[in-house]
């Protein structure tokens, strides 16, 4: 495929917001999205790292594609991507110490992060370096979406508070199977049915 | 022979290539960051030494243990490392002495079930281990509370504190 079929910069940053949202429409890297959306807060820091990781990867990736061999170029993307997460792990650690031991061993896991891997595979290995980061920027911003809406939903009904401020009622009596992973199972499968009903209902419409 | 090392270099050249520069990279992040790290865990522990030893207001290294120093500056007590294996992983515990009794206990680092295990972090259930004296297990369900759904993560802290309790013996 000639690099002139594959979408242009902004379609790739537009896709990966809500078109190809890398969780609630590819499906991918659903572990830190159920594991780590127990609060607001260390959903943000997540998604950040994951942005930095995904931004890095993709770009080195697409400066290097002219020489990938096709056998090796999953060690190659994977031995990029390990080394940004180290990075970003180890910065964490030195200066938001608190966030690094509430995501404990979460942050090292990115490496296995499939959305990562998949547009490294499925863009920045194709595409400049413009194309490539700006399907890292929208991709990430998609997956901070997905993660905060599920952590936003799962910290105010478990806990009764977003980013740690008081929302609710005090009478409010915290449902704690939220916060526990079947409540991210819940929100997850829940959110999924809701933007599936808003798509069928949309093309409905424009059937009609 | 050359064409061989040419067609190990054409096929894992890039590979050598980013493994190095990486490799490089990272020995410079690790040095340059982690002090910083060790200083964050060191810091860490000593804010917590005044909620550990009654009447401490600050804290030092020393050796293994740390001492616990009051507002004149003199020794008032001691605060220690301990730990056991939780139901989701090693638990790391601080334990605070004056003399032969535990004053405090405080969990340093856990992996616990959250909304169940987690709630060995608690503040208040934390408090009923104080009084404990070296030489004498603490039972659990008797001298401190176990929490509901989460026996492992209890039971696990209550070992820990038993093997510093008796160091000679360890936990049943």
């Amino acid at each position: 495929m000639s690099e002139s079929s594959l979408p242009t910069p902004g379609e790739r940053f537009v896709n990966g917001v809500l078109p190809e949202n890398p969780v609630f429409r590819q499906l991918l890297g659903l572990c830190p999205v159920l594991a780590v959306t127990a609060t607001l807060a260390s959903a943000l820091t997540m998604s950040f790292a994951v942005a930095v990781v995904l931004l890095g990867a993709n770009v080195v990736v697409s400066l290097i594609r002219g020489w990938l061999r096709p056998h090796l170029r999953i060690v190659v993307f994977t031995l990029t991507i390990a080394g940004f997460v180290t990075l970003v792990d180890k910065t964490m650690a030195a200066f938001l110490y608190p966030m690094s031991k509430e995501l404990g061993p979460y942050l090292p896991l990115i490496i296995v992060n499939c959305i990562i891997i998949c547009r490294c595979e499925v863009c920045a290995s194709k595409q400049g370096v413009g194309a490539a980061a700006a399907d890292a920027l929208g991709q990430s911003l998609g997956f901070t979406l997905a993660l905060c809406a599920i952590a936003s939903v799962r910290e105010l009904l478990g806990a009764g508070t977003l980013l740690g401020f008081q929302v609710m009622p005090a009478a409010w009596p915290e449902w704690v199977v939220m916060i526990l992973p079947p409540g991210a199972f819940f929100t997850f499968g829940l959110l999924m049915a809701l933007l599936s009903v808003i798509q069928l209902h949309r093309e409905h419409r424009r059937v009609v | 022979m050359k064409s061989l090392i040419l067609h190990v270099w054409h096929q894992s050249g890039l590979l050598l290539a980013t493994g190095f520069f990486f490799g490089l990279t990272l020995g410079v992040a690790q040095v340059w960051l982690e002090p910083r790290i060790q200083a964050n865990r060191l810091s860490e522990t000593l804010d917590r030494i005044p909620d550990l030893v009654p009447g401490a207001v600050s804290g030092r290294a020393s050796g293994r243990e740390f001492e616990a120093l009051d507002a004149e500056g003199l020794v008032c007590g001691t605060v220690t490392r301990a730990g056991g294996g939780g139901f989701g992983g090693p638990i790391e515990l601080l334990l605070g002495w004056k003399g032969q009794e535990l004053t405090g206990v405080y969990i340093l680092a856990q992996n616990e079930t959250p909304g169940l295990g987690t709630r060995i972090t608690d503040p208040d259930w934390l408090k009923s281990f104080a009084g404990c004296q070296r030489g004498t297990a603490c039972v659990l369900n008797e001298d401190v509370d176990g929490w509901t759904g989460a026996t492992i993560s209890s039971k696990a802290v209550v070992d820990a504190v038993n093997t510093a309790l008796i160091p000679e013996v360890g936990h049943e």
